[in-house]
């Protein structure tokens, strides 16, 4: 039997690997995307662990037991692959390790903001690795489904009876981490292993600030970085043992690469943006829609780009388009050669459902307004879209970060419009659901709020 | 203890006949919705890998009886798992009866 600590270092050990094969997979594929290591760091995490699950699916497509060897073989064979290209491109400098620490000057105000935020970050980094290990997965999804397929597949160490689950079409993305945690551990642990959602917390924030500092100043980014760290729900959700966590770093993330991507033309940051797209379906079924989502804003972003050719906005399109479409189809194949019975959604067309836009529309403004979930970043935001009316409309990342945020309402709206799904988003289920469909874009309200307040000067 | 009994009892079960195995799931719970529901979920999901909830293809190996009143067990999961060990009154695993030895 191991004890607390030395399960916490297998548990680190286990993140690390595939944390260490994402930052090669980024180092080798992507030379020309400079960034600074913590944000390659936070990168990492996400592409990392995608890697992981997406090769412990294909292990469990061939039937091939999850072990230890198993796992780690295909995971070093990639890193290996990915290191022998670094090495033969001759250019061992990554894309930080030539990077000096700078320490810049603040003004008084950054200093003061700069401690509270630090303060702040520890408490709320305390709090939430402290609640993480050392309450057990008890809410009410994590039991019935993405836990439980966890210690199904752990203690049968294959998917083989995933069609016998309940949800058996849900994206396993999660499940698979929380597998591969108690693989590690050599037990079922259902404390120890939450500690990947503290540690996609940290990620996201780092990369949240990474965007709002590249397109602000070092004062929004404490700012906007204290609003995130300060709102109840994405800490709540550090905690348990749910997806959606997940899916916002990867939606939020791939909307924040496509912005990047449309300011530096940089084609790198697209295809980064395209795989966290593809990974956002694997991570809960809202990921495979959101890729509507993602795609409309990409055309939009074509569209208005004048200096494309056009041989060249398809290029751009197609560079999008296969690699989140293949990760995407990857799974929805399998499930259809598996048999898993898919979540069966029905249309309805009919007038009376017109009736429903206004409720879904005060669901969704009740619970960003009047909850305490995200702090006043829904009041900020709209005072600062009525007040920075003209910069909005003359600055590309808020005018994005603003699209996405109306095509996200706009594809519930018409989901809860034309589907049974209007019992979760407007109807009597919405105390449980609409909280968690706001999280996956809510990084992108703090990103524009930040983007419209700070002064260029 | 933030599952409380339900918790208890699985882990009496785990100890009791440890190891992975299906069993007959027995319970005057309504197991459709409210509380029996949640009790019925936090069941399956404490007793893995005892599989109260036909997950796997292989045969029952023993029964989990979960009840607030005197259960009616069918005369086959008596026969054919005859050692009751409980910890409350209708609260047992019943088990094969060369697995005591």
């Amino acid at each position: 039997m191991t004890n607390g600590f030395i399960k916490i270092l297998l548990m680190l050990f286990s993140l690390l690997i595939p944390s260490f094969t994402g930052y090669l997979f980024i180092t080798a594929l992507f030379k020309r995307a400079r960034m600074g290591f913590p944000v390659m760091a936070a990168l990492s995490y996400g592409i990392g662990l995608g890697i992981l699950t997406q090769t412990m699916l294909l292990l469990g497509m061939f039937r091939i037991p999850y072990t230890l060897f198993s796992i780690y073989t295909p995971i070093a064979l990639v890193s290996l692959a990915c290191g022998i290209f670094i090495y033969k491109r001759k250019d061992l400098s990554g894309h930080s390790f030539k990077q000096k620490l700078i320490f810049p000057k603040l003004t008084q105000i950054e200093k003061i903001i700069l401690a509270v935020t630090a303060v702040y970050l520890i408490g709320v980094l305390i709090f939430i690795f402290w609640k993480a290990l050392n309450i057990p997965i008890y809410t009410w999804d994590a039991i019935a489904a993405v836990a439980f397929k966890a210690k199904v597949f752990f203690y049968e160490r294959s998917i083989s009876y995933l069609k016998n689950l309940c949800h058996p079409s849900y994206p396993l993305h999660v499940t698979f981490l929380e597998t591969w945690g108690c693989i590690n551990l050599g037990e079922w642990d259902d404390q120890t292993i939450k500690i990947i959602f503290p540690f996609v917390f940290l990620s996201f924030t780092v990369l949240l600030a990474y965007f709002i500092r590249t397109y602000t100043n070092r004062l929004w980014m404490l700012l906007g970085t204290l609003i995130f760290i300060s709102s109840n729900f994405p800490v709540f959700h550090a905690t348990i043992s749910y997806r959606d966590l997940f899916l916002m770093y990867y939606t939020s993330g791939t909307i924040l690469f496509l912005i990047h991507w449309n300011r530096t033309e940089n084609d790198d940051y697209l295809i980064i943006s395209s795989i966290l797209a593809g990974f956002a379906t694997f991570t809960k079924l809202e990921g495979t829609a959101y890729l509507s989502v993602f795609t409309l804003l990409l055309a939009a972003m074509l569209f208005f780009k004048k200096s494309f050719t056009v041989k060249r906005k398809m290029i751009s399109a197609l560079k999008f388009i296969i690699p989140a479409f293949f990760i995407c189809a990857y799974y929805h194949v399998y499930k259809i050669v598996a048999h898993l019975t898919p979540e069966k959604i029905f249309y309805d067309f009919s007038i009376q459902n017109l009736a429903r836009i206004p409720l879904i529309m005060k669901t969704f403004f009740y619970d960003m307004f009047f909850t305490g979930n995200w702090n006043i970043t829904w009041f900020i935001l709209l005072i600062s879209i009525c007040t920075y009316w003209n910069k909005l409309k003359n600055n590309a990342e808020a005018r994005y970060s603003l699209l996405a945020l109306f095509l996200f309402l706009g594809f519930y709206t018409a989901n809860g419009l034309l589907t049974q799904n209007f019992l979760w988003i407007g109807g009597t289920g919405t105390l449980t659901t609409i909280s968690r469909l706001v999280l996956h874009f809510y990084p992108l309200a703090i990103f524009l709020v930040a983007v419209l307040n700070h002064s260029e000067e | 203890m933030l599952f409380g009994f339900p918790y208890v009892f699985s882990s009496f079960c785990q100890s009791t006949f440890p190891g992975n195995h299906k069993a007959r799931f027995i319970s005057d719970l309504d197991t459709t919705r409210g509380p029996g529901l949640a009790i019925k979920e936090r069941l399956i999901y404490f007793m893995y890998p005892l599989d109260i909830n036909d997950i796997s293809d292989s045969p029952e190996e023993c029964a989990i009886i979960y009840c607030n009143k005197p259960p009616d067990i069918p005369a086959e999961v008596s026969q054919k798992f005859p050692v009751l060990k409980g910890v409350a009154k209708y609260y047992a695993i019943a088990i094969p009866e060369e697995r005591t030895k």
